[in-house]
């Protein structure tokens, strides 16, 4: 457990360097597109695209301005700090003995894209209630021009700031976690097994 | 072996079933209103817009009949547009609505009727629309569509400014503060309405 945890310390400055000077421009351009098309298709109604603008991402809705419907809403998307998932699943998995090193690093990094597209619809459909509600939330800015939408209910609006919180408090950490929890399962099977053998020994 | 293949069979059900479901003419409208706004295309997306009108998508009706009002991509034509807007308030078009309220309010491409605006207002307030409810609370204070009238004013701009309405927030410290028409000064309203104007409650 010490050689596993002293080997997450020491990998985890590399992997996140690697994401940070390679990985997110490799990363960003795919997981653009998949969130673009599952937006596009999943959240039509208010959803036209999600386009990149000098060096910037932005969801283009089709919520006109209420004082210019000529204008439409936008909403910028921080892809990046999303794919902070990445350099936590490689650190768990590399510094994990006796394991398919290569097989798990290759699957979690394909598992994690779809559950990283799953935290920006989650936060992207926030960001449109808020567009179209106007009440702040945590360390969301005022907004001060309102959208030609009718408000959200009060309870459809909580369960949006729950999904907000869940893509970018609790899934960016929690699914590698589970990832590689998923991916180690045999091992922990095995510590369990142990743990109820010499529970039994010093019951008896 | 039986799990997966039911899986499977699962995914692509519910796949076949997002994809069936999908409005296809929120889609072309979607493609249309990328196309005015990322490649400033105007005549194209409003041959686009035309189209999906015609096959009587209301959000396509709408944005014509903007296209048409500011003559952008189309010959500008406000009375064209005001008659579009008129059918697609009747049919409880909220932007068509809001927009005909405030050209009946200011009598722009329309002869001005104050009746009328309060009229769409008040209906698009009772819907819940926030600014639509600050416009009532304020043209019930001003007396423009309606007798002037503080009392029925306030629940308004209150529902408004419950709906995080700045001007309305405002409008209430306002009218608490100095005690304006008619209302008694009230501190403890005038402090929970600035608390909330600065996103404190």
């Amino acid at each position: 457990m010490l050689r596993f945890a002293l080997g997450v310390l020491l990998l985890a400055p590399l992997t996140f360097a690697f994401w940070w000077w390679l990985w997110m421009d490799i990363s960003l351009p795919l997981l653009w597109r998949m969130a673009d098309l599952s937006a596009r298709w999943l959240q039509a109604s208010h959803v036209v695209e999600i386009q990149y603008q000098g060096g910037k991402y932005f969801l283009l809705t089709s919520l006109e301005a209420a004082e210019n419907p000529l204008q439409i809403g936008l909403i910028s998307v921080p892809f990046q700090r999303f794919t902070a998932s990445f350099p936590l699943l490689w650190a768990l998995l590399l510094a994990t003995p006796r394991s398919e090193r290569f097989f798990n690093m290759v699957f979690g990094t394909m598992a994690l894209f779809p559950i990283i597209v799953l935290m920006v619809l989650l936060y992207l459909q926030f960001q449109i209630g808020y567009l179209i509600n106007q009440q702040s939330f945590g360390t969301e800015p005022i907004l001060t021009g309102y959208y030609l939408a009718l408000p959200y209910s009060q309870n459809a609006y909580y369960a949006m700031r729950v999904g907000r919180n869940m893509a970018l408090l609790v899934l960016p950490m929690a699914s590698p976690m589970l990832l590689w929890m998923l991916f180690n399962l045999n091992h922990f099977r095995t510590l369990q097994t142990e743990q109820t053998a010499h529970d039994k020994a010093n019951t008896s | 072996m039986t799990g997966v293949w039911r899986l499977i069979r699962l995914s692509v059900l519910c796949l076949a079933l997002i994809l069936g479901g999908c409005d296809r003419q929120r889609l072309a409208y979607n493609r249309a209103l990328a196309l005015y706004h990322q490649q400033n295309n105007d005549t194209a997306a409003a041959v686009q817009f035309a189209t999906l009108a015609q096959q009587g998508y209301p959000p396509a009706q709408f944005r014509l009949g903007l296209m048409e009002f500011y003559g952008l991509g189309v010959a500008q034509q406000p009375s064209v547009a005001i008659s579009r807007f008129q059918k697609l308030a009747a049919q409880n078009h909220l932007p068509a609505s809001y927009f005909l309220a405030g050209c009946y309010l200011e009598g722009v491409g329309i002869k001005k009727d104050e009746t009328a605006a309060f009229q769409l207002y008040l209906q698009l307030a009772r819907l819940g629309f926030v600014p639509a409810q600050y416009r009532v609370g304020l043209m019930q204070i001003q007396g423009k569509g309606i007798d002037p009238n503080a009392q029925q004013a306030i629940p308004w701009l209150k529902k408004a400014a419950k709906g995080g309405h700045h001007q309305a927030q405002k409008k209430l410290i306002s009218i608490y503060t100095k005690g304006l028409l008619g209302i008694p000064k009230d501190n403890s309203q005038a402090q929970y309405w600035r608390h909330r104007l600065v996103g404190r409650r």
